[in-house]
């Protein structure tokens, strides 16, 4: 009992985390601003990293962290003089959806195999107070980066909860809420932004993805800024572009292949019409910067920064019989698990579809150029990766094709509630 | 444009409500929360003492105290299990203690798949070098009686599916009319790391059907050299004497 209660109390301390710093509650009418929240939960994330990279230890400022932020939320409640009870109504499907998969995670408990070799042993490393710098002892670092660890160790630490899983709950939080945000409004009615936000955990949820692997993560981050960049408009422009680095910060930090998606969305993001060239230029700085922050750090910390299958020596030895061969295979393999990942199937035709009729109310730039960079990520990885190339695609493209089509899932949802009409 | 009605949309949304507490087994799930603990559901998913032996990893970590991040073998195949016991503020310290799960003996059976008619495979190599030093033998039992000469070829396939001849072996100790004994002595130093699969191919063999075969290796690991600390069926927990 004790365990089951304890999973319905963690949520109101992930809750914290999209409550603040900046104020959630809607002057214009009587909800919570969504926008904001998601925009605290990048900024949390992103305060997150940033205490992992220096030398602080968990427990050192958990405590001060929580109690900050409780302060400032309440301040914000008895300000803006808002009930609670706005609150419980706007959340109260996350948190359902929150209890009955964190009761799944809690009843499994089988980790995944990198999770096994990598991600666990790293959040011991923070869960029993060390720091970044100490990784490099670790030899399995090097494979990817830290901050899916951190974040387990973080809410792992919480002393009264102090189990394992509960710190792979805040990713299962991160994704209710990623869910939330892209259905929230998306629809002509409530209801039907209720049926999206239910069908998309069904079709999407699965024990695997929350075995303390890291793709959830990147999973989550893509959906959301997938709408952040659709709806980019002149009026919310620095909002949404600050936004988009945030993220694009936090999927470099969470696995290797961040850095690729992170590269999509940048670009998403500079081709778009309402941005201008300085903007343009600006936001590719922050990228560069970005990119080059991380490589100073791996380097300050001693951690191998080139550590993925990926070498010149390995390339030069594929010859024509050996690329026609890795060719087939990924054209097997991709062929077979994009038609299993539904997501990815339901938004290529919707796009082919959409780009061959005269409808012109759901603009399919952004998810084409996703499809094709995505197209080329994934051809150039598997062709040029130092690995065997059936083993690498059975253990791995499942999960790069289930990363990858979250951005599309935004589309699906455009064109649901564009064929939709209520009596 | 699909057209829907009101009321209908509310028995869709209840419908995925009831179908998401259901295929989440969510009652089962809060039964097997509230009648064990933690310990008792993660000994219930990996074992005791078989496959990833988690719950033997644990309890030997509580009992003797392991802080010093023991070498774990596994004659199981299975995912890394250090993660059970490791204490990252020991992590490259060399500890005298030695954990042995699913030890199968003095003597290894090594597995293997069949890649084609009288041609089998022993893939992913690598898995073996911390358990044994060289292949001994190879015995293979026939159905019938082998009434002509034949020989054994051994290659290993790099992870770009080139493969190597290393050895051919035509003398064979015969224990009966069906069963041949190859002593190989394949030390594992003639297979590059690279070379992840080692293939056994006995050649000249069409008109015979084999039954099965037996690669044999001597374990590295002979438990009466060292310190038993600890045993419970096949998992051991043994120290370097000093």
């Amino acid at each position: 009992m004790i365990e089951i209660s304890k999973i319905l109390l963690i949520f109101p301390i992930f809750l914290i985390f999209i409550f603040v710093p900046f104020p959630i509650f809607d002057k214009m009418n009587n909800k919570l601003n969504i926008e904001l929240l998601n925009f605290n939960l990048i900024i949390n994330c992103n305060i997150l990293l940033v205490l992992s990279l220096i030398n602080f230890k968990i427990k050192d400022y958990q405590l001060f962290l929580f109690i900050l932020y409780v302060s400032i939320f309440t301040y914000y409640l008895l300000k803006s003089k808002k009930k609670i009870l706005i609150i419980s109504n706007d959340l109260i499907i996350v948190f359902f959806s929150f209890f009955i998969f964190g009761c799944v995670i809690a009843n499994n408990l089988d980790l995944g195999w990198d999770a096994k070799y990598f991600y666990y042993i790293k959040s011991l490393f923070f869960y029993e107070g060390l720091y970044i710098s100490d990784l490099s002892q670790f030899e399995h670092n090097k494979w990817h980066p830290h901050l899916g660890s951190y974040f387990w160790a973080f809410f792992w630490s919480i002393p009264f909860f102090d189990i394992e899983y509960f710190g792979r709950l805040f990713y299962l939080f991160i994704f209710c809420f990623a869910i939330y945000f892209i259905t929230f409004n998306s629809g002509k009615t409530l209801l039907i932004n209720r049926i999206l936000f239910f069908s998309l955990l069904l079709i999407t949820f699965n024990y695997e993805r929350f075995s303390g692997l890291q793709e959830i993560i990147l999973f989550s981050f893509l959906m959301i800024s997938s709408k952040i960049l659709y709806d980019l408009k002149i009026t919310n422009k620095i909002f949404s572009i600050s936004a988009i680095l945030l993220i694009t910060n936090l999927l470099l930090w969470v696995k290797s292949e961040g850095i690729v998606y992170g590269f999509f969305i940048t670009t998403i993001l500079i081709i778009n019409r309402n941005i201008n060239f300085k903007e343009k230029l600006l936001i590719l700085l922050i990228f560069i910067f970005l990119v080059s922050f991380k490589s100073f750090v791996f380097n300050y910390y001693s951690i191998e920064l080139t550590a993925q299958p990926y070498n010149l020596a390995f390339i030069e030895q594929i010859d024509f019989n050996q690329f026609i061969h890795r060719l087939k295979n990924l054209v097997i393999y991709g062929g077979y698990y994009s038609l299993k990942n539904i997501l990815f199937l339901v938004s290529l035709i919707i796009i082919i579809k959409l780009k061959f009729s005269k409808n012109k109310k759901i603009n399919t730039n952004n998810f084409l150029v996703y499809f094709i960079l995505n197209v080329s990520f994934i051809f150039f990885a598997y062709i040029l990766r130092d690995m065997e190339i059936i083993y690498s695609l059975k253990t791995t493209l499942e999960r790069i094709i289930f990363t990858s089509s979250a951005f599309y899932i935004y589309l699906i949802i455009l064109y649901i509630n564009y064929k939709i009409k209520i009596n | 444009m699909i057209k829907s009605k009101y009321n209908i949309l509310r028995i869709i949304l209840l419908l995925l409500v009831a179908f998401l507490l259901l295929i989440s087994n969510f009652f089962s799930n809060i039964q097997n929360i509230f009648n064990n603990n933690f310990d008792k559901r993660i000994e219930k998913i990996y074992g005791f003492c078989g496959s990833e032996s988690v719950g033997y990893l644990k309890y030997i970590k509580k009992k003797y105290q392991l802080n010093d991040n023991p070498k774990i073998i596994n004659y199981i195949h299975t995912p890394n299990v250090n993660w059970v016991i490791t204490n990252p503020k020991t992590i490259n310290t060399d500890s005298k203690n030695i954990i042995l799960l699913n030890y199968p003996g003095s003597v290894i059976n090594l597995g293997y798949t069949t890649l084609s008619k009288n041609t089998y495979e022993i893939k992913n190599f690598y898995f073996y070098h911390d358990k044994i030093n060289k292949i001994n033998s190879i015995i293979l039992f026939f159905k019938n009686e082998v009434k002509q000469d034949f020989y054994l070829e051994l290659s290993t396939t790099s992870k770009l599916g080139k493969r190597r001849l290393i050895k051919k072996i035509d003398k064979a100790n015969k224990f009966s009319k069906k069963v041949y004994q190859y002593n190989i002595n394949l030390d594992l130093k003639n297979i590059g790391f690279e070379e992840t699969n080692l293939i056994i191919k006995i050649n000249n063999s069409d008109n015979l059907k084999i039954d099965k075969i037996e690669i044999q290796a001597k374990n590295k690991i002979n438990i009466e050299d060292f310190k038993l600390i600890d045993q419970f069926e096949k998992c051991y927990l043994i120290r370097k004497d000093d």
